[in-house]
């Protein structure tokens, strides 16, 4: 747990001190990438308090998700419904980070 | 948590908000495991990372979002005011328009005015034809010898008399006057050449009418009062000249053709 809370200090240390921009190429899949960590972020740790955490499924589904998000995302722009598409990713990982933030709060809180 | 594949991946995603996986038994190997963890831990590095860069990426396009804004406010601004440039124009050309609408009906009223003016003024001058009410005069010599010659006679009408008849009609308040249907104009004389009395080069006889346009009532009144008219009366009995007056519900009186002035120039009028 300590473990991890630290790799992700040390990730966001990375960010700010490398002082690197994001190509305009991929400036949609941003918020996209976002959200997909989000939800991989939260369903582990939901998994970590239910005592299922298992880090080979962490990682599949971390780049499961976000292949999966960033290939919608892609699709779209060419079909010219990006908006739309990546506005559906984002409601649906959206209901997903919601329901395990509910579920943690539930194990930390007992409520 | 079950570990039964469900039949749509997408209800999956969305109802079991946990991924399946997480619930099956782990039967891997240590070794297994330990590269596992370093990837998770790995995999947690990038999340971090992938999550404060785009907080950064935002956070620096803020001025630029906030710079677009601006200039769009800024052009919104200036197109209003482009707007109301051109509003104020539009009812300053209308305001004009108005005001050169009633200056157009102003000078159509003026010509008209002056075209009747000048209509009245030929009809008073005498260079139009005109008809209305008025009086008939009708003067004659009296019996003489016809060896006389005119002018001789007592009784006899001279053209100062027919001065004194029309001098005394126009008093009375005649508008326009003939004598044997001669128009009588601002310019006409009334002369004896030779043995004839001449209107205006052309001559008239015994009797002599003439024709006066006004108000009966008033025009005749004040002619019958004037002195020109009583001594006429008197000159019936005396001389046994013909003198009579008689109303007319109407008179044409024809025009005369005024000449044009050679020598008489109008002044300038301001516009009335």
């Amino acid at each position: 747990m300590i473990v991890a809370a630290l790799a992700l200090l040390l990730g966001g240390l990375i960010g700010v001190l490398w002082n690197v921009s994001v190509p305009t190429g991929l400036e949609p899949y941003l918020p996209i990438a976002v959200v997909a960590a989000l939800d991989a972020l939260f369903g582990g740790l939901r998994a970590k308090l239910d005592k299922v955490f298992d880090e080979k499924v962490f990682v599949v589904s971390f780049i499961a998700n976000t292949v999966v998000a960033a290939l919608i995302v892609f699709l779209g722009d060419k079909l010219g419904v990006g908006a739309q598409l990546s506005l559906g990713v984002v409601v649906v990982l959206g209901i997903r980070i919601f329901s395990n933030v509910a579920a943690i709060r539930r194990h930390l809180f007992k409520a | 948590m079950s570990s039964q594949m469900p039949k749509e991946p997408v209800m999956e995603l969305l109802l079991r908000h946990i991924d399946h996986g997480y619930g099956a038994i782990n039967t891997a190997p240590p070794a297994t495991r330990r590269v596992a963890r370093a990837v998770a831990i790995g995999v947690l590095v990038v999340i971090g990372f992938v999550v404060t860069i785009a907080f950064r990426d935002t956070l620096q396009d803020a001025p630029r979002t906030e710079r677009t804004k601006q200039a769009l406010i800024d052009q919104i601004g200036q197109k209003r005011s482009g707007l109301e440039a051109l509003e104020e124009r539009s009812q300053q050309v209308e305001s004009r328009m108005v005001d050169e609408r009633t200056a157009a009906d102003r000078a159509a009223r003026d010509q008209r005015r002056a075209d009747n003016h000048g209509k009245d003024v030929s009809a008073v001058v005498g260079a139009a034809e005109v008809y209305g009410p008025g009086v008939i005069v009708t003067v004659a010599d009296g019996p003489h010898s016809g060896e006389q010659s005119r002018g001789s006679s007592a009784s006899t009408v001279t053209d100062r008399d027919l001065h004194e008849l029309v001098n005394a009609l126009w008093q009375a308040g005649a508008e326009a006057i003939e004598i044997d249907g001669q128009r009588l104009t601002t310019t006409s004389a009334i002369r004896t050449a030779g043995e004839a009395i001449l209107v205006d080069f052309q001559a008239v006889s015994s009797p002599y009418e003439i024709r006066a346009i006004g108000e009966i009532g008033s025009m005749r009144q004040a002619f019958y009062d004037s002195a020109v008219a009583q001594r006429f009366q008197s000159y019936v009995d005396t001389y046994g000249m013909r003198f009579e007056v008689q109303a007319a519900a109407r008179l044409d009186l024809p025009a005369s053709s005024i000449a044009r002035p050679r020598k008489a120039h109008p002044a300038p009028t301001e516009g009335r």
